[in-house]
């Protein structure tokens, strides 16, 4: 990339053009049209986002109101600028320059916040989440608040605030926990070899039935997973609603355990590995 | 019943006196005639009105500004409060649940190729009241609670449905044909090369309105389907009540407004 020096006569006959004989009504005048642009720039961001949340996702929403924020800031400076007789076309010239300039010299520097910036704009075209998704990213399991451009913000269950770069989430797995209406709960319980399978099975339908979280279709299911050292180990799976799955998830492993103690059958104790000698 | 109504009489001891003397006309009254709930009903303040409907009884209370709704069942006694306007009036109305609903079949059933099958599904119905001028919906109750269940061709495409405690069944006499439940004809013809093994149907109650007939018997409209192919499934609402009612009556309207594109909602369809 060529970059040409910076023509310092333009820069200097400009700025004696603004501020040789201080025009203090021009200055005032010019913030009055700044203060008076940024107020209709917030006032026409709430009206976007109003809108927009009506046809689009959150996270859209989020987008064209940051958007419309940046444009208004933008006409808030160079309208008055114009409309008060300055030559704004010189200063966004010199503006320009005075950018390569910076460019060029944090180019080495930003090369992270490009890859998150491209990573976000990935991330914005895929959709593989949303703002209000659970998700579950590096162990980190939250509620997706915001999708910005460098990074992804989730809030965890305990209220904490986790920022996550884009180019790391454009890099690694994540589940979306939120993204299917229904999700399956599974209960892993282990048995003694001594029990009657089809009776446990019996007993576990019958509470997944009495359930009223429990979907009826797809069906509850019991999968053998294998004959464990001191036991045999199940899988009971049940269906529920997704906003639905935490309280299931609780409460039906108590309805097991009580179901399964008044038919006396007992969930057998793992034996415990004595430390070496 | 009978046990349950003598616990109810031992609460609310402030309104005992008015409540256990209005249980006892309802449950004096206890015949099998059916007797039509709804309507407009007026309430004055610091009265009451019991409704026997089915099982339940529907204890609506009007003070200043104030309803209070109280459904009695076995064992249930949830109370809501509502702030309302200066009208007494009060409206109930049975609507339909506000999903679809997923009936299986008594047995599986073949519909061979050119062939019609008609079956019935009953509905339990909910109960919407409605109060003020215009009226506005104060709440809506179940009569029957029905497990939540999906409804699509894998978990990842389809609907949450309420699952039908009743099977449907090609004989009308088969079904509760109380005062809360719905009935809903269903004709399902077969226009493809290939026998339909029908096992299951789901009914879209979202898109029906509830009629009533002479004997207070409650019907939505019609349905027709018919298969095409293996792919493609044309589903009709017939608007207005069943042609063979006599004198029928539009007790509550459709929830969602009938427009073109009621496909896949027969999709729990099994080809042989």
């Amino acid at each position: 990339m060529s970059i040409s020096l910076p023509d310092v006569t333009t820069l200097y006959k400009n700025s004696s053009e603004l501020f040789n004989g201080f025009d203090l009504l021009l200055v005032l005048r010019i913030i009055s049209y700044f203060a008076l642009g940024i107020a209709l720039t917030f006032y026409i961001c709430r009206l976007v986002g109003n809108i927009s949340e009506k046809h689009t996702s959150a996270h859209h929403s989020q987008l064209l109101r940051r958007l419309t924020f940046y444009i208004g800031v933008i006409l808030s400076i160079l309208l008055p600028l114009r409309a008060s007789g300055i030559d704004v076309t010189a200063l966004l010239g010199a503006a320009g320059i005075v950018a390569a300039i910076i460019t060029t010299s944090v180019a080495f520097a930003a090369q992270t916040s490009i890859s998150n910036f491209l990573s976000g704009v990935f991330l914005i075209a895929e959709k593989p989440f949303e703002v209000g998704d659970y998700v579950t990213i590096n162990n980190t399991l939250g509620e997706v608040l915001s999708i910005d451009l460098l990074s992804v913000k989730i809030r965890t269950k305990d209220n904490i605030l986790v920022r996550i770069p884009n180019e790391v989430l454009l890099k690694s797995q994540f589940n979306n926990t939120t993204r299917f209406p229904i999700r399956r709960c599974d209960v892993k319980l282990r048995v003694a070899f001594t029990e009657d399978l089809q009776k446990i099975k019996r007993i576990l339908i019958e509470v997944a039935k009495q359930n009223p979280l429990c979907l009826v279709t797809p069906l509850p299911e019991l999968t053998f997973l294998e004959f464990g050292d001191s036991a045999i180990a199940l899988q009971f799976s049940v269906w529920t609603k997704q906003s639905s799955f935490t309280s299931l998830q609780t409460n039906i492993q108590m309805e097991i355990q009580a179901a399964l103690n008044l038919h006396d059958i007992k969930l057998p104790i793992a034996p415990s590995i004595p430390a070496p000698s | 019943m009978r046990s349950w109504l003598q616990r109810v009489k031992n609460l609310l001891p402030i309104r005992r006196k008015k409540m256990a003397s209005r249980l006892a006309e309802i449950t004096d009254d206890l015949t099998d005639e059916q007797i039509a709930w709804w309507g407009t009903f007026s309430v004055e303040e610091e009265q009451s009105r019991f409704f026997k409907i089915g099982n339940m009884v529907l204890c609506l209370d009007r003070y200043n500004h104030e309803w209070h709704i109280t459904t009695y069942r076995e064992g249930e006694q949830p109370l809501k409060t509502f702030a309302a306007q200066a009208s007494n009036e009060i409206i109930l109305k049975p609507t339909l649940p506000n999903r679809s609903l997923l009936s299986r079949l008594d047995r599986a059933f073949y519909v061979p190729t050119g062939e019609t099958l008609l079956l019935y599904t009953s509905t339990p119905v909910w109960i919407r009241i409605e109060a003020g001028n215009p009226p506005i919906i104060l709440d809506e109750v179940t009569t029957e609670t029905l497990p939540d269940t999906w409804s699509g061709k894998n978990t990842l495409e389809g609907e949450l449905c309420y699952a039908n405690k009743t099977l449907c069944s090609p004989r009308l006499e088969d079904l509760p044909r109380d005062i809360t439940h719905v009935i809903t004809p269903v004709s399902i013809e077969n226009r493809s090369k290939e026998t339909l093994l029908l096992q299951e149907l789901k009914v879209p109650l979202p898109y029906l309105c509830v009629y009533s007939d002479l004997q207070n018997h409650l019907w939505t409209e019609p349905l027709n389907l018919y298969q095409e192919d293996l792919s493609h499934i044309e589903i009709s609402v017939i608007k207005g009540p069943p042609q063979s009612l006599k004198v029928p009556q539009l007790i509550s309207p459709a929830r969602i407004g009938l427009k073109s594109g009621l496909k896949d909602l027969f999709s729990p369809f099994t080809w042989k």
